[in-house]
Parts: structure tokens; C-alpha cells; sequence
């Protein structure tokens, strides 16, 4: 070797240094272009940024997913705190004081699952395809440069209050918003689609749980194992309404549908294992679903925080808890008993991800998770420290 | 050595340790970056550094294996002083990238880190807000710098170490023709 900071030193190093750079180069062009999620260096439909017609709400009334309105506190009768069950026993259901009567201006609010619902790229594909829906890109503005699935509006998940209610404006809140980010491990689909469900009054709204990587997956494994689809006629794009402002939204694409229309009796050979999620619910249907003894609450905060305050009967299962703990508080359960998981805040993407997790591990069965948080619901003088 | 590192001499013996912990920080980032190329484009592009599309993709593809092969060797113990000197070069680039956007106020997240293991919530913590910022990356980068340089200093004094006891230049340049035969009172000379 030769005696440092000489010249044959320095020439030695700088060699050696290209040598690594130009090893890592062979071996990520390699792997990159044998990596169906890899970085496409050309530019694709998902780098496209092009402005296009906008996509005309729809017209037929969309089904389901009301958002029901911030019910007044009604105050639960809650029991004294007790310590908690053993796991054997199944909880009494607190009593329910049922909230103010509906009057004439006041619709009772539907008996209807509140907050977004998951879906997958699958349920997701033919309606974007059919423009019946919206597709948005929760990620920042730079991961939706580097790849976005085509048709999707940039709509980051940090975007203001004034951003949201301009989306709103532009397509109403019954328009059918399908909100995606990056992947499984991504949260920010969750937070936008909820957001846009409780803050700005949006009634039909999904999140993508597989995120651009399910997108990817699905298209790569597509293209290797199906053959390339006749391209339907694309179907002429529908004027703007003339209440919509053309400049609020630039990043609308025309979705060109020879890229995506998929005959339906062609089979992908290798499906992908469908996606588990949990149903979400809110604090006035898990009232209903207290009723039957059949429903164990769920207190996945911190144990401290249980042991300050929780709702009478709830069980703790923190949600740090590992894949044992889970096993060992599932075990003595029934079946056929559902599990309705809660957390402190509203919209969480701890809940999801933890009922998500107890989900899996009860083979996709009986858990469903509270949209709204414990704060949210605590405001009762009925609840009391624990003892 | 020279005096002037005398110093931190005391904290050379755990050299071993902080090249371990460098190596595997390397991995650990080449692995988060190739499990989601797209994702790290995306964080490429949202430092806005104004450079062309196609060099910032060629950077994403490249920049994780070139993580992954300095951690390697690193821990291997192969080209030690090329790998931290490759790697050094590497942080300061991103002590550039983060410090600039740092200055611009860029609202960065990675969301790389699950802090609810540690208790603090995402949504609500402001310590949780703050580790993901782009002010404590650039913090972590320039203190991850200053390792790499230490690092590679006692490399290169080891390297010296061992040329000095094997170069014809070590010999003493005094008449006598054995060290061990000098008088007591006269030390070989040696080139520095």
C-alpha cells in the first residue's frame, strides 16, 4: 500500500472508489430492470403529468358510506371502572343513553358504517377505467412526479384546509374518491380519505391499502403473464361543468385505456393473495353492537392510559403487543366473538394497522375498528378513573 | 500519530465499534431503499434540487448499492480507508441535500421510522415531527460525517503506521548500521 496522501496513494483511492461506483452501477441497472417495482427510466404513463379534461362527476347517486354528522355528545351510563375481566368472561355492554330525539330538520342519522372503507386495485381498476371515479395520489408532490398510476390528481395528504375544500368544490363531496399512497406500510391514504370524509363531508370515499406498489405489482405481473388486451374505443371526454374552475386542477390525465382495459375472462394465473382488512365503525354503531354479548371492546393504548380511564368492560391489548400476546388474548375467545379495536385519537393509523394485524391473526374474521378515538368519546360524566 | 490527534487517541479503541455500527447503518439504508425504489425517487425529487430528471433516477437505481457495497466491505474489513473515504463523500452530499432543504423550509417526511414502539404517537408528537425533519436528518448526516472522519483519519495513521515500519525511509539515516548498536544518548532519525 502505498504511504498515504502520496499521489500513487490518491490515484490507488480514487480507483478503487470508481471501482465500487461502477460495480453498484452494473448491479442496479440489473436489478432495477429485473424488478417489476423498479424506477422506469423512460418516461411512462405514471411520470406523465399531463393537464386533460376533467372527469365528470357522477351522475347516478353513489351507494353507501354516509357520513353520519358529529352526533352531540350522548353521555354513556358507564359503569364503575372494574378491574379487568378475566379473559373467560365476556364484558357487559354499558348502558346506552340514547341520544335527542330527531326532529323534523334533523335526520336521523343512517344506520350506515361512518369513515372511509379499504379497497384493492382490483375493485379499483374497471371503475377508473369507466371514469367513475376519483383516483387520488396521497404521496408529496415529488413521489407523485417519480410514478403515479395514470389518471390519479396529486393531492398530498399535507395539503390545507383551503387545497381540500377546492378538491371539494371541484368535484363534490358524493363524488366516489378512491385515495391511494405508496404501499401497505403507507398510512397517508388512510389519513386524506378519512380527513376528507369527516372534515369536508365526503360520502364516498376508499382508500387503496396496496398503495403505487400493488399498482406496480399487479401491472408487471400482468404484462408477463397476459396478453396485451384489445384497446377498447376511448370514449370522448365529457365537457367540464360550467361551475367548475379548468385552473384549480392541472394534474388530471385522461386515462388511456389501452394501458389498463383487462378482458375479464382472461385470469391472472398467479393472483395475488387478496388484502385483509378490518371494518371500520363508529362509536354509535359499536353501541348497537354491544348489545350482543358476543362483542369484546378492545383498548389497544398504552396500559397506563388503561389503567387511568377505559370504557367498562374494554380489554387491554396495547398496541406494541407482540405476535405471542395477540395469540395468547385470542385464544380463550370464541370464534364466533367479534372484536371491535380502539384507540386514543381519531383517525389513527395505529388502530387500522393494529385491528389489520388481530385480524390476520383470527384468519380474517371479527375485528372491526372504531374510526373515532377514546378522546372522542370520553366527554361523558359518567366515566370514571379506574379504581 | 501527529500530536494534534493525541486527543481522541483515548477513543481509538472503539474504532471497531463505530465502523460496525457505520457498516450496518449502510445496509440498513440500502435495504429501506431497494425494498421501494419509487418511493426513494420520490424523496429524490422532493429535496427539489434541480438537477434533470433522468440523473436524480440514475441516483436512485445507483446510490443504494453503492450503500450496500461500502457496508459490505466495511465490515469486511476490505479497502477500508476507500470505502470511508467513498462513504464520507457520500454524507456530505447528503448534508448538502438536507441542509439545503432545511434552509428552504421544505416540508419533508419520510416517514421512515415507526415511532410507536417508543410510545410517542405520529400524528400528535412534536418529537416524533422533529425526528422526521429534514433539520434532524441534516443534524444526523453531519454528525454521521464527523465519525466517517475520524474514522478514516485512524485509518490512514494506521496505514502510515504500518508504511513507516517497512519503508526504506524508516531506516535511521546515522552511520551506525545497527539501531540496536547507536549509542544510548543518540536516537535514529526518522522522516516524518
Amino acid at each position: 500500500m502505498p504511504q498515504p496522501h502520496s499521489p500513487n496513494w490518491i490515484t490507488l483511492v480514487i480507483s478503487r472508489a470508481a471501482a465500487v461506483v461502477a460495480l453498484s452501477a452494473v448491479l442496479g441497472f440489473a436489478f432495477n430492470s429485473s424488478n417489476p417495482v423498479g424506477i422506469r427510466l423512460q418516461d411512462t404513463p405514471e411520470t406523465q403529468n399531463k393537464p386533460a379534461a376533467l372527469a365528470k362527476p357522477p351522475t347516478a347517486p353513489p351507494p353507501t358510506l354516509a357520513v353520519t354528522p358529529t352526533p352531540t355528545p350522548a353521555p354513556l351510563a358507564i359503569p364503575p371502572i372494574a378491574p379487568q375481566p378475566s379473559a373467560s368472561t365476556l364484558p357487559t355492554a354499558p348502558a346506552v343513553t340514547p341520544g335527542p330525539a330527531p326532529t323534523a330538520s334533523t335526520p336521523p342519522p343512517p344506520a350506515t358504517v361512518t369513515g372511509p372503507s379499504p379497497t384493492t386495485w382490483a375493485a379499483v381498476k374497471p371503475k377508473l377505467d369507466a371514469e367513475k371515479l376519483i383516483l387520488v395520489d396521497a404521496r408529496a408532490k415529488g413521489a407523485y412526479d417519480s410514478g403515479h398510476i395514470p389518471g390519479a390528481i396529486s393531492l398530498p395528504e399535507s395539503s390545507s384546509p383551503e387545497d381540500l375544500a377546492k378538491f371539494k368544490a371541484q368535484f363534490g363531496a358524493d363524488a366516489h374518491v378512491v385515495v391511494y399512497c405508496s404501499s401497505t406500510s403507507c398510512s397517508l391514504s388512510f389519513k386524506l380519505a378519512y380527513k376528507l370524509a369527516k372534515d369536508h363531508g365526503f360520502t364516498n370515499i376508499q382508500y387503496m391499502t396496496g398503495g403505487y406498489m400493488e399498482y406496480q405489482r399487479e401491472m408487471g405481473l400482468n404484462a408477463n403473464t397476459i396478453p396485451t388486451p384489445t384497446p377498447a374505443p376511448s370514449p370522448a371526454a365529457p365537457p367540464p361543468p360550467s361551475n367548475l374552475q379548468p385552473s384549480v386542477v392541472t394534474s388530471v390525465k385522461v386515462q388511456t385505456p389501452s394501458q389498463s382495459v383487462v378482458p375479464p375472462s382472461i385470469a391472472n394465473p398467479n393472483p395475488l393473495p387478496p388484502t385483509i382488512n378490518p371494518q371500520p365503525t363508529s362509536w354509535a354503531k359499536v353501541d348497537e353492537l354491544l348489545s350482543n354479548p358476543k362483542t369484546v371492546l378492545v383498548d389497544i393504548r398504552p396500559p397506563d392510559d388503561y389503567r387511568t380511564s377505559h370504557f367498562a368492560g374494554a380489554l387491554s391489548l396495547p398496541a406494541t403487543a407482540s405476535a405471542e400476546r395477540i395469540a395468547e388474548f385470542i385464544k380463550p375467545h370464541a370464534p364466533d366473538v367479534t372484536f371491535v379495536v380502539y384507540g386514543d385519537f381519531s383517525g389513527s393509523a395505529k388502530t387500522f394497522q393494529f385491528a389489520r394485524q388481530l385480524l390476520q391473526a383470527r384468519n380474517g374474521s371479527g375485528v372491526r375498528f372504531v374510526v373515532d378515538g377514546y378522546n372522542d368519546r370520553k366527554a361523558s360524566p359518567a366515566s370514571t378513573p379506574s379504581k | 500519530m501527529s500530536s494534534h490527534a493525541l486527543p481522541l487517541s483515548r477513543w481509538r479503541s472503539s474504532e471497531p465499534v463505530l465502523r460496525c455500527f457505520i457498516a450496518l447503518l449502510l445496509l440498513w439504508a440500502a435495504v429501506s431503499k431497494l425494498s421501494n425504489p419509487t418511493e426513494f425517487l420520490g424523496s429524490i425529487y422532493a429535496y427539489e434540487l434541480g438537477l434533470p430528471k433522468t440523473v436524480l433516477k440514475i441516483t436512485a437505481i445507483v446510490l443504494p448499492w453503492v450503500e450496500l457495497l461500502c457496508g459490505l466491505t466495511l465490515l469486511a474489513k476490505v479497502w477500508t480507508e476507500t470505502t470511508l473515504a467513498t462513504s464520507l463523500a457520500l454524507f456530505s452530499v447528503f448534508v448538502l441535500a438536507t441542509g439545503q432543504a432545511w434552509a428552504r423550509g421544505l416540508k419533508i417526511s419520510c416517514g421512515c421510522f415507526d415511532f410507536g414502539i417508543l410510545g410517542l404517537d405520529k400524528d400528535h408528537s412534536p418529537v416524533v415531527k422533529f425526528l422526521e425533519s429534514p433539520g434532524f436528518a441534516f443534524i444526523r448526516n453531519l454528525v454521521l460525517c464527523a465519525v466517517l472522519y475520524q474514522l478514516l483519519r485512524w485509518a490512514l495513521s494506521s496505514c502510515a503506521g504500518q508504511n513507516s515500519s517497512t519503508t526504506p525511509d524508516s531506516i535511521p539515516t546515522s552511520p551506525v548500521s545497527s539501531p540496536r548498536s547507536s549509542s544510548p544518548n543518540r536516537k535514529p532519525t526518522r522522516r516524518k
